[in-house]
């Protein structure tokens, strides 16, 4: 896989599968603000800031959903993330079992780190 | 409860070295985690998990954060494992801060004409998502459409708008592979 382009696409995408029109105001910071680089939506600081390298691409991806919102899956489009190294999923109910709402080629990616974590 | 199965993680995601699932409702350690090789850090407190934590894990090579609840879970000596107190639900203090790099402007090239023309090495499910007009990648799509300057930016913002260009050559292996 060849892939040296950036994530816009790939990030409205997961803004609507995640239903980001429901995050919170810091959670969706920026999130579709067409003047604001991707990279930049969502958390300023911390563990769940996004994260990318010098070319625009994301190293980290941090999601977090919000209660009642319960994901039916992952979008394919996160296997186009090529440099992807941090996957974060917070507080995200699912709809089965989450090794089935993966995408099977997620493994494609560089990742060390996954965050599937729920808060209680 | 979230019952997860770790076939496809281990399986495939070998060089993954930090592994939070603290508070995930897990209810135990499947014995694969032990073929996770490049564990480094593995948090799974918070969780119903109990009983003695399989021999693979704590033979693992690189781990060295291992976080449970020492309560319910029996840790043998080998393991090292850190007692959690299952109240505590902020697993970032043993996450290393990611550095920021700062978004370099790169090379502003001409401007792209139209937008149509980067769906052309957008790959199939992309395409096939887009036929349904409720689905989050034609949601997207609308979003990214709508864009006030599509016609004046650079190429190479285009291309970080659109992420699938024509440019791009993407290879799907059929079989997955590690």
């Amino acid at each position: 896989m060849t892939l040296t382009n950036g994530p816009s696409f790939i990030a409205a995408t997961f803004y609507y599968t995640f239903n980001g029109g429901a995050w919170s105001r810091t959670e969706g910071k920026n999130w579709l603000n067409y003047n604001v680089q991707e990279c930049e939506w969502g958390e300023t600081t911390g563990d769940a800031k996004n994260v990318c390298n010098a070319e625009g691409q994301f190293l980290g991806l941090s999601i977090e959903g919000t209660p009642g919102f319960v994901g039916v899956g992952m979008p394919p489009e996160i296997i186009l993330l090529s440099s992807l190294e941090s996957l974060k999923l917070f507080t995200l109910e699912w709809a089965g079992q989450i090794a089935d709402l993966m995408p099977p080629l997620l493994a494609q990616l560089p990742l060390h780190t996954l965050f599937l974590q729920r808060n209680e | 409860m979230l019952f997860l199965h770790f076939y496809y993680l281990q399986l495939c995601v070998s060089n993954l070295n930090t592994f939070v699932m603290a508070w995930a409702g897990l209810g135990t350690i499947p014995v694969e985690i032990g073929a996770m090789t490049a564990l480094e850090s593995l948090l799974i407190y918070g969780n119903d998990i109990t009983g003695a934590l399989p021999e693979s894990l704590c033979s693992l090579p690189l781990l060295r954060t291992l976080q449970v609840d020492c309560l319910k879970i029996d840790c043998p000596a080998t393991c090292n494992c850190i007692c959690k107190d299952p109240t505590e639900k902020d697993p970032e203090e043993v996450i290393p801060a990611t550095a920021t790099p700062t978004i370099a402007q790169i090379d502003a090239g001409t401007p792209a004409p139209t937008v149509d023309g980067y769906l052309f090495g957008m790959p199939e499910f992309s395409l096939t998502a887009l036929t349904n007009p409720v689905s989050p990648q034609a949601n997207a799509y609308e979003w990214l459409s709508g864009h006030p300057a599509i016609g004046s930016m650079p190429e190479w913002r285009m291309q970080q708008l659109f992420a699938l260009g024509k440019s791009i050559a993407i290879e799907v292996p059929r079989i997955l592979s590690c």
